[in-house]
């Protein structure tokens, strides 16, 4: 077959004693990321997209990827062990896997969770390998007006997936497109919405964007919202799982995959949906319900497993079609395009071999962090030690910091700090911060695509509705905001009815 | 309030090198538990800028939460159990946090990186409740300066000098 032997020369090169080194960097990294609450991996590669400027692309975009592998298995650590939860896709495993550690089980926890994460990324990147080079035969026949109904796809599913609430996430979504508008329009040459700002002609640079959101908005939120006391669990018993503990995670762990994958695999967001779909499976399917709510090792195994999966599958439509599905994804194309690399169909033929290594190195990230996280976890444990003040001026510093290094000026500075200001209205009125990203970096792609179409059929907009498979994604994507809000009136028909 | 939690976390876990540190009576200057807790300080700068190669060696303080007892409160609390700097309502703390940020802008082209970098530093942590003054200052200005330097040797960009531009 011709991807294997493309994925063994991927191997080949993924193995240079460079591109470890970069893997390695970047699981490291993800890793500490992951584990430290207040910093994820998408504000992590957003401060490092000023690398691309110095670095090689094989080497930055394999470091990229580590970051976002390591930030899933790093997550878990911090839900497992600290009694405030950090990221969203690992709330769930902080359900049963703080309660195991406080019960004294926290040593299996971390296992059952690093060793799911390994054998679900694993598998999972296994799966991208597969299904990568399919979805790039299906893609190679669309053209703009299928690209376009696409995008429209992913920021719908986006926006009701990543939110509270169907609404806010649109909001997210459409604040994420406008500012990503911002700037000097290429074909017509006229400024939009740069409010006579002579700094704002060039646009909002992402970094920029995703540090205030993240960074600035994050923290202020946090002070705002007064002190809240976190706790560690000290880890006791094994490193290693007991027969019986691996007994009882290894169908979770599969079934974890199998929910994670497809999922993230589709032109369609969220670690979140897997996590929870498995959850409730694992709930459902225990010999041990008695178990759930005070620490049982399938409510870890299985959302952890469906967390790494999806994280996997992720990069499937980012790869393929250049479709991010999630924040940290669409950082991560912010850092082809610094390259002039636009993923999708072309990419597997025009750098075929920058895609291979990728892939390849995915491989080896997931060894390097189930050995980072397994006889290591004690490091990362340490981590979480740091105190919230250092750390939240730490932040501050490199957040600053990464406005200089994308040659940033004062104003600048102050652009970030408004933007900062709007991160945290976002996150007083609930309004998600993902799909505002998503929007950011794939609203413009979205007008080009819109704008191609409409080249073609000059000015006609039938031509977006023109194929069936168009329609069927207009169909997908009104399903996707209409449903819930649907969905939740039935319920509440049904339950108004029976009281 | 704070301190007489601190008292309590503290004396239930009157173990571990790092479980006795955070007993906060008045009476300590805080000069002899100072060893350990260097440690875990050095362990927050250098950890938000080298990964955690220096977690492995910054970190002597916190050893001792991998092998502590059964405790009735399982929990090692993050951080100092020492009154901050700044005892105010979040409101005040957010409006320390935005007037670093803006120091910082209005510094960094006049009074050089490094001074901005670290008034931001202590601005950001006092605001969010950080004990000992002069700790934080020193703990910044080691940032500041490793900072300045990754950035001028290692990526070859220029951050403004002291003194300004």
């Amino acid at each position: 077959m011709d991807g294997f032997a493309e994925l063994m020369a991927g191997f080949g090169a993924a193995l240079s004693p460079e591109n470890l080194l970069f893997a390695l960097i970047g699981v490291v990294l993800g890793t500490a990321v992951g584990v430290l609450p207040g910093i994820g991996p998408a504000l992590t590669v957003a401060l490092l997209l000023p690398l691309t400027f110095k670095l090689e692309a094989t080497s930055s975009l394999i470091m990229f990827a580590g970051i976002y592998y390591g930030g899933m298995y790093g997550g878990s650590t911090t839900s497992i062990l600290l009694n405030t939860p950090g990221e969203s896709a690992s709330i769930i495993s902080a359900l049963e896997g703080n309660k195991m550690a406080r019960a004294g089980r926290g040593a299996a926890a971390l296992a059952t969770a690093a060793i799911g994460s390994f054998v679900a990324g694993t598998i999972a990147t296994v799966g991208l390998s597969f299904v990568a080079p399919f979805m790039v035969d299906v893609a190679l026949s669309f053209g703009p007006p299928e690209y376009f109904a696409l995008m429209i796809v992913a920021f719908t599913t986006v926006a009701a997936v990543l939110g509270s609430s169907v609404l806010r996430g649109l909001v997210g979504l459409v604040i994420g497109v406008t500012v990503g508008l911002v700037g000097i329009d290429v074909q017509s040459g006229q400024a939009r919405l740069t409010l006579g700002v002579p700094q704002l002609l060039d646009g909002v640079d992402v970094v920029i964007v995703v540090v205030g959101l993240f960074a600035i908005g994050e923290a202020i939120a946090v002070l705002s919202s007064g002190e809240r006391r976190s706790t560690v669990t000290p880890v006791k018993g094994s490193r290693w799982l007991s027969r019986v503990d691996l007994r009882r995670s290894w169908r979770p762990w599969l079934r974890g995959t199998a929910l994670g994958f497809p999922i993230g695999a589709l032109p369609a967001g969220g670690a979140e949906i897997p996590t929870f779909l498995s959850y409730s499976a694992e709930k459902r399917l225990t010999k041990h319900p008695e178990e759930f709510g005070h620490g049982a090792i399938e409510g870890v195994a299985g959302p952890e497993a469906a967390n790494n999966a999806s994280a996997a599958g992720v990069l499937v439509p980012l790869l393929a079609l250049g479709l991010p599905t999630s924040a940290t994804a669409a950082v991560i194309l912010a850092g082809f395009q610094n390259y002039g690399i636009q993923p999708g169909p072309l990419l597997f033929s025009s750098n075929d071999a920058l895609v291979w290594t990728l892939i390849a190195s995915l491989y080896i990230g997931n060894v390097l962090l189930l050995v980072l996280n397994l006889p290591l976890v004690g490091i990362w444990v340490r981590l979480l030690q740091i105190p919230p003040y250092y750390l939240y001026a730490g932040i501050a510093v490199f957040a600053t910091l990464g406005t200089y290094a994308i040659g940033g000026s004062t104003v600048d500075l102050f652009i970030l700090y408004v933007i900062g200001a709007l991160g945290f209205l976002l996150r007083l009125t609930d309004v998600p911060v993902a799909p505002a990203v998503v929007g950011l970096i794939l609203g413009p792609l979205a007008e080009e695509q819109l704008r191609r179409s409409l080249a073609i059929s000059q000015g006609d907009l039938g031509v977006l509705v023109s194929t069936p498979l168009c329609i069927g994604l207009y169909v997908v994507a009104a399903a996707a905001v209409l449903l819930p809000p649907v969905a939740r009136l039935v319920a509440s028909r049904r339950a108004a009815r029976a009281a | 309030m704070l301190l007489a939690l601190g008292v309590v976390l503290g004396s239930v876990s009157l173990r571990g090198r790092h479980g006795a540190a955070p007993v906060a009576t008045p009476a300590d200057g805080g000069e002899s538990l100072d060893v350990g807790r260097r440690g875990a300080g050095a362990d927050g700068t250098g950890e938000v800028d080298a990964g955690p190669d220096s977690g492995v060696n910054g970190d002597a303080g916190a050893s001792g939460v991998l092998d502590t007892p059964e405790t009735s409160e399982p929990g090692v609390p993050v951080g100092e159990d020492r009154p901050p700097v700044l005892r105010a309502r979040p409101a005040v703390r957010v409006a320390v946090f935005v007037a670093g940020l803006v120091a910082h802008a209005l510094l960094a082209n006049t009074a050089g990186y490094v001074v901005a970098a670290l008034v931001l530093f202590v601005a950001v942590a006092i605001a969010f409740g950080a004990p000992r003054l002069l700790r934080t200052v020193l703990i910044g200005l080691v940032l500041a300066l490793v900072v300045f330097y990754a950035f001028r040797l290692g990526l070859g960009l220029a951050l403004p000098d002291l003194g300004g531009r």
